[in-house]
């Protein structure tokens, strides 16, 4: 399948965006290509997930590491299943099994238990924060949505 | 010379045609076949392939990304790897449909098998209450079996529930996680084997530890899930192999089996095949060995009584293991270091005693080690940055209990032909017992007090109840016993409607146990070609 060399832009664009929130590095050519490669054939956006509010959290999502991470909060309570979840888990499972990446998904920490409790408890605090946040923010741009008919299960 | 015709290459299939051979038959072999494709850099270990291989996101997710287990995947916690999914690839000529059950079919040389975690677990005395025979009729074929196949495991705490075996070789060293739940059970042993009935012991695998033939020994590559590229992992391929050697054998893939026909008195003449180009042929056989797996063997033979004029035959009975998958993170694993490089199946089993032998529940414990973390991550209750670095530093400490149930025959779990013409199609349908889901409750309750004494932490909520199908590991459709009707089998698996046929695969077991029943498939099709042929 032919895409146009803008669509292919954009879904670069947005997969940079993607691994630099979840591991902090640029992807790598390999990598961008595969996830074009994912978009071109039609397996990432599916009707059941592709509404204009998947598609509003994801443009939200693209506008930086907080942005996506605030997004991503309020998407795994309300959105688990939808447009942006599936393309973080797929830019996910390209980046560990990527030569240039996949060391910073699979590569063990080590440290003691009391500092992972902690660290735990700060990622749920974090989460929890983003989260009422993210209600907000989402809630309204929900209600537009389905005011609009484009909110998620809208005929 | 005395011949015969089998059907299928799996696990039952050519341990049959090897014992029968030995006997001095000549053994023809029909079977779709698919071929396995070629291991990818057999050299390469999990990590080092993704590190040193251009085409690894290929290998790994697939060319069209079916390795990635998008949200919602129906709480699997891992995928199936995409190379290999020639294992169950549909066959254009085996119509179904399935209620109740989600049946997984498989056409590949090697059958089913050819997925296999390799879990050597024979059935007890006590788990053979409704069969026709006993361990002692079965004990010499799981012998002969072990010698075949190579197994690796240990005479422990499960030994009781796992009768010993002659053939075993000394078991791979324990990872460290699963080195650590063996140090903590010997601790509380004597505990959870009093107040909880849950005991703990070595998994017995069909695993090679020293090279054989052509195969090598397990040097802990890690990629036991995507196909071990040293061929230690016993799959029948690899026994097909030693007998596509043997004068007497011949091996016939690519054609599909539509059904056999009967003449006068009851007996198969012969087999109607179908070839990839379409084009059909009749073979005449003298005698007849189904061992294409029940759900295949069931569909030949319902064609087969259609054929002979039968009205509307169905085969009740059908049985398969229900398992639920019960995540762990051992407290004392927490920011270890994992092994990636490392065996990946299930080196422990858990064991819960019942009082009733046949009701015993069988565990398998996996240690997380190389693995595609995505499944993983997605399911932790955070966003997803969060969820990688919790996973990353609990890594070495997660775990899967994978708990199996036993299952009975039961009228209604039937399977019948549907349709008539080229549109007809097996019906499949299975419904759970009522009692179900309290057993699992229960033995779910106990598998968590167990942990918690080994020192791990169970995250509500995370239990997964997979769908009846999942385990492959169908059963009972025409079951052998000591008498019976006409759709039932003698126990020596010959058929009691045609008595030149024989049911050499799952399809005769009269009773499912909770447990893996490959080396049982095996060692039942050994003892039918020695007692029958």
């Amino acid at each position: 399948m032919i895409e146009s060399s803008a669509a292919t832009a954009a879904w670069e664009r947005e997969c940079a965006a993607w691994c630099r929130y979840l591991v902090d590095q640029e992807p790598s050519a390999a990598l961008l290509a595969r996830y074009a490669d994912a978009h071109a054939q039609r397996i990432v956006a599916t009707p059941a997930c592709d509404s204009g509010f998947d598609r509003a959290l994801v443009g939200f999502a693209r506008r930086g590491s907080f942005c996506a991470r605030l997004a991503d909060a309020h998407a795994r309570l309300f959105r688990p299943a939808g447009l942006l979840r599936r393309k973080l888990v797929l830019t996910l499972a390209l980046l560990e099994c990527d030569a240039a990446h996949h060391r910073r998904v699979d590569l063990v920490s080590r440290g003691s238990r009391a500092g992972f409790l902690l660290r735990c408890l700060a990622w749920a605090a974090g989460f929890a924060l983003l989260s009422l946040a993210g209600l907000a923010l989402f809630l309204p741009l929900r209600a537009w949505c389905s005011l609009r008919g484009e909110a998620p299960g809208s005929a | 010379m005395k011949s015969l015709a089998l059907v299928g290459s799996g696990a039952s299939a050519v341990h049959f045609a090897q014992s029968a051979l030995e006997r001095g038959w000549s053994v023809t072999m029909f079977d779709v076949g698919r071929a396995r494709p070629d291991h990818l850099r057999p050299e390469l270990s999990f990590s080092g392939l993704k590190d040193a291989h251009a085409g690894a996101s290929e290998y790994f997710l697939g060319r069209d990304f079916s390795g990635v287990l998008f949200p919602g995947a129906k709480g699997e916690y891992y995928g199936f790897p995409p190379h290999r999914e020639f294992v169950f690839a549909p066959h254009r000529l085996f119509r179904s449909r399935a209620q109740g059950i989600d049946p997984l079919m498989s056409f590949a040389r090697g059958g089913l098998a050819e997925a296999w975690t390799g879990a050597v677990f024979p059935f007890s005395q006590g788990e053979l209450a409704d069969w026709p025979i006993g361990h002692a009729e079965l004990a010499p074929h799981y012998d002969e079996v072990a010698r075949r196949i190579g197994v690796a495991g240990a005479i422990d705490d499960l030994a009781a529930f796992v009768p010993p075996h002659a053939h075993m070789d000394a078991p791979l060293e324990l990872d460290p996680h699963s080195q650590r739940l063996s140090e903590r059970y010997a601790k509380v042993r004597e505990r959870l084997n009093r107040e909880l009935g849950v005991y703990m012991g070595r998994t017995r695998a069909a695993l090679l530890v020293a090279p054989r033939g052509e195969r090598k020994a397990c040097d802990r590559k890690g990629r036991c899930l995507w196909g071990c590229p040293n061929d230690a992992i016993y799959s029948p391929l690899y026994t097909l192999r030693e007998l596509q050697a043997h004068a007497n054998f011949r091996y016939v893939p690519g054609v599909f089996v539509r059904r056999f026909e009967a003449g006068e008195g009851g007996r198969v003449r012969a087999l109607e095949l179908e070839r990839e180009d379409g084009v059909r042929e009749i073979r005449a056989v003298e005698r007849l060995v189904l061992a294409a797996g029940t759900l295949s063997s069931s569909r030949i033979f319902l064609e087969s009584l259609a054929h002979a004029g039968a009205s509307a035959p169905a085969l009740e009975g059908l049985m398969d293991n229900r398992q639920v998958l019960l995540p762990f993170v051992n407290l004392a694993m927490l920011r270890r270091s994992a092994e990636l490089d490392s065996y990946q199946y299930h080196q422990l089993a858990l064991g819960l005693s019942a009082q009733d032998p046949r009701e015993y529940v069988h565990g398998l414990v996996t240690t997380l080690k190389a693995a595609l973390l995505h499944p993983i991550v997605q399911s932790l209750p955070l966003d997803l940055r969060a969820a990688l670095d919790v996973t990353r530093h609990a890594h070495a400490a997660l775990g899967l209990v994978n708990v199996n149930f036993h299952d009975t025959r039961r009228a209604g779990n039937r399977l019948e032909l549907e349709g008539s013409g080229e549109q007809r199609q097996l019906s499949i349908r299975y419904a759970p017992d009522a009692g179900e889901k309290p057993r699992i409750q229960a033995a779910l309750r106990r598998v968590k007090r167990a942990l918690r004494a080994l020192g791990c932490f169970v995250p509500p909520g995370m239990a997964h109840v997979r769908p009846m199908g999942a385990s492959v590991h169908y059963a009972g459709s025409v079951p052998m016993s000591a008498s019976g009707g006409e759709l039932t089998t003698t126990p020596g698996c010959r058929s009691r409607a045609f008595e030149n046929l024989w049911f050499a695969d799952g399809a005769s077991f009269p009773f499912l146990p909770a447990k893996n029943l490959s080396f049982t498939l095996m060692a039942n099709a050994a003892r039918i070609a020695a007692e029958e042929f």
